[in-house]
């Protein structure tokens, strides 16, 4: 199936935010938590769910006009042409991986389908409605993490479209990103902890060096909202004989509190990957 | 004028004296900050030449929060400087001035209703300190403090502005060299709000991003086309508390060690 043929297949609604998205975005703006909350705020006994909020829960609050496969199909794109930065592709190469991306996509979209089918809609319980959210944060995650990410049709088809040198160079490319972002995300962790611990910039570039030598980017955080306790965790991992000595002897009990605390969210963390690696 | 007294008053004519005495105009854009200086002191008045009167409890929900900003700074202040108890106290008194100041700002602007436009506490307190120090320490010390000071304001605008850049490339997968481009493009001429709180970056979808005037340049057909389409949906404003930076950790980081600092220092 060609991609016009997607985008004209499946009915996603789309376009102007409704009246839960407008509640949503009120709650995220006043710096609240996910959703249970909001709603039990709205109505103290029954939430009302319709197909609009499932598909806005999944695909995430809507940034553009486009609707949800419209965006996958643009993001195809994007990725395609990210390949091709690494070396022109053949018509031959290009065919395969948007047949592959493609497939990822049909994937997916079978996944929230199988998942709106039997979704209830309409007025639900509390109950409900937290088995509601249970069932589709998986589905969130996957759509979070990008639906070529590492470990899908489309990665595995670079793998055996590229030739050797395309690959080398296509790797090395994902990885200086990988590394570009975990550095960003790195500095605005040691930033944000700054705020209530403020560091000398000696500390301040020891901390930040300690953490890049020792620690690895992961390939994918989870929630955006866990990326700075997920550097935090990694850091949890790197040991105290390279860390303590970085710190003043009252600011370490504070540092050693907060990788206590992020050590703490394994679990979680672990709970990413394992949806992350699923399919 | 103090804390103690059942209501305060604040003069308006007491209060543009004060803003420009604490010397707070920033030496970057000291137009647009007298303009600030001038809001800050004459918009809470209201009407021309009313006095407005705030009662200490009003002043308590802002106080404790700022203490703590205090407190982070103090430490950082000792850290740098090692001064004697005297040295320290009146550092101290001139932070403990300003958050006050600070809070009666916020008391007034809440009374208002208005839930953003707060001024950046921390960076009116950095400035009040980094003066304060200036007449207190010995100029070389004084000059480091500067200098650290500089150097923690650039890490956490480079901090932002390389945030902002990770958002914008999971949209539009940049390639290595338009990351580079799109953040030297940012980092050049960035907006104060887009450094204030790192926590709004948790956020893809509500991140603040460049105007597209900035980004359209340089990015490519299909990306433009996506940006062509992109809704603006405003950037999260967590409120005050949030923008002190004092909360993104929560019980992991009460701080209560630096906290336990004597008030008067062995010299």
């Amino acid at each position: 199936m060609s991609r016009q043929g997607y985008r004209g297949q499946y009915a996603f609604s789309g376009g102007a935010p409704s009246l839960c998205m407008l509640l949503l975005g009120t709650i995220v703006l006043a710096g609240a938590r996910p959703v249970e909350a909001q709603f039990a705020a709205v109505a103290a006994n029954r939430i009302q769910v319709t197909d609009q909020m499932l598909e806005q829960w999944v695909f995430g609050h809507q940034v553009s006009q486009q609707n949800p496969m419209t965006q996958m199909l643009n993001s195809l794109e994007l990725q395609i042409d990210l390949v091709a930065e690494c070396g022109p592709l053949t018509e031959s190469q290009r065919v395969k991986l948007e047949l592959a991306g493609l497939g990822d996509i049909h994937r997916f979209v079978n996944s929230f389908e199988a998942f709106r089918s039997t979704a209830p809609v309409g007025q639900i319980t509390i109950e409900e409605y937290n088995e509601l959210h249970q069932r589709l944060q998986p589905l969130q995650l996957r759509y979070k993490a990008g639906l070529h990410r590492p470990g899908s049709l489309f990665q595995k088809t670079i793998r055996s479209t590229l030739d050797d040198e395309q690959f080398a160079t296509f790797s090395e490319y994902v990885a200086a990103r990988r590394k570009r972002h975990y550095e960003a995300i790195v500095k605005a962790t040691i930033a944000s902890i700054e705020q209530q611990l403020p560091l000398t910039k000696r500390q301040r570039e020891k901390l930040i060096q300690v953490i890049l030598e020792k620690t690895e980017p992961p390939e994918y955080y989870g929630h955006s909202y866990y990326q700075y306790h997920l550097v935090l965790f990694q850091a949890s991992q790197v040991g105290d004989a390279e860390l303590r000595p970085i710190f003043l002897e009252n600011e370490w009990p504070v540092f050693q509190g907060l990788l206590r605390q992020a050590g703490g969210m394994r679990q979680q963390f672990r709970q990413f990957q394992e949806i992350q690696s699923e399919e | 004028m103090t804390t103690s007294s059942r209501l305060v008053r604040v003069p308006v004519i007491a209060g543009v004296l004060v803003s420009l005495s604490v010397g707070v105009a920033r030496a970057d854009n000291p137009i647009a900050e007298g303009m600030r200086m001038l809001f800050r002191s004459f918009a809470p008045a209201g009407q021309a030449g009313a006095n407005v009167e705030i009662a200490p409890e009003q002043l308590v929900q802002f106080l404790g929060p700022l203490k703590k900003l205090l407190t982070a700074e103090i430490h950082f202040f000792r850290k740098i400087c090692h001064p004697n108890a005297e040295q320290l106290a009146a550092v101290r008194q001139t932070g403990e001035q300003e958050i006050e100041s600070i809070a009666r700002e916020y008391a007034l602007l809440q009374r208002k209703n208005q839930h953003s436009g707060f001024p950046d506490a921390r960076d009116l307190l950095m400035r009040a300190m980094e003066k304060g120090v200036a007449q207190i320490m010995p100029a070389e010390v004084a000059e480091l403090y500067s200098e650290e000071l500089a150097a923690r304001r650039e890490a956490h605008a480079h901090a932002a502005t390389a945030m902002m850049t990770v958002v914008i490339d999971r949209a539009y997968l940049l390639s290595p060299e338009q990351f580079d481009k799109v953040h030297s493009a940012i980092a050049e001429q960035p907006d104060p709000q887009w450094l204030r709180n790192l926590q709004i970056y948790l956020y893809d979808e509500y991140a603040p991003m460049p105007g597209p005037n900035l980004l359209r340049p340089l990015l490519s057909d299909r990306q433009r086309e996506i940006l062509k389409s992109r809704t603006d949906r405003g950037m999260i404003h967590f409120g005050w508390e949030s923008d002190l930076g004092l909360q993104m950790w929560g019980g992991g980081m009460e701080l209560k060690e630096l906290d336990e600092y004597p008030r008067e220092e062995t010299p």
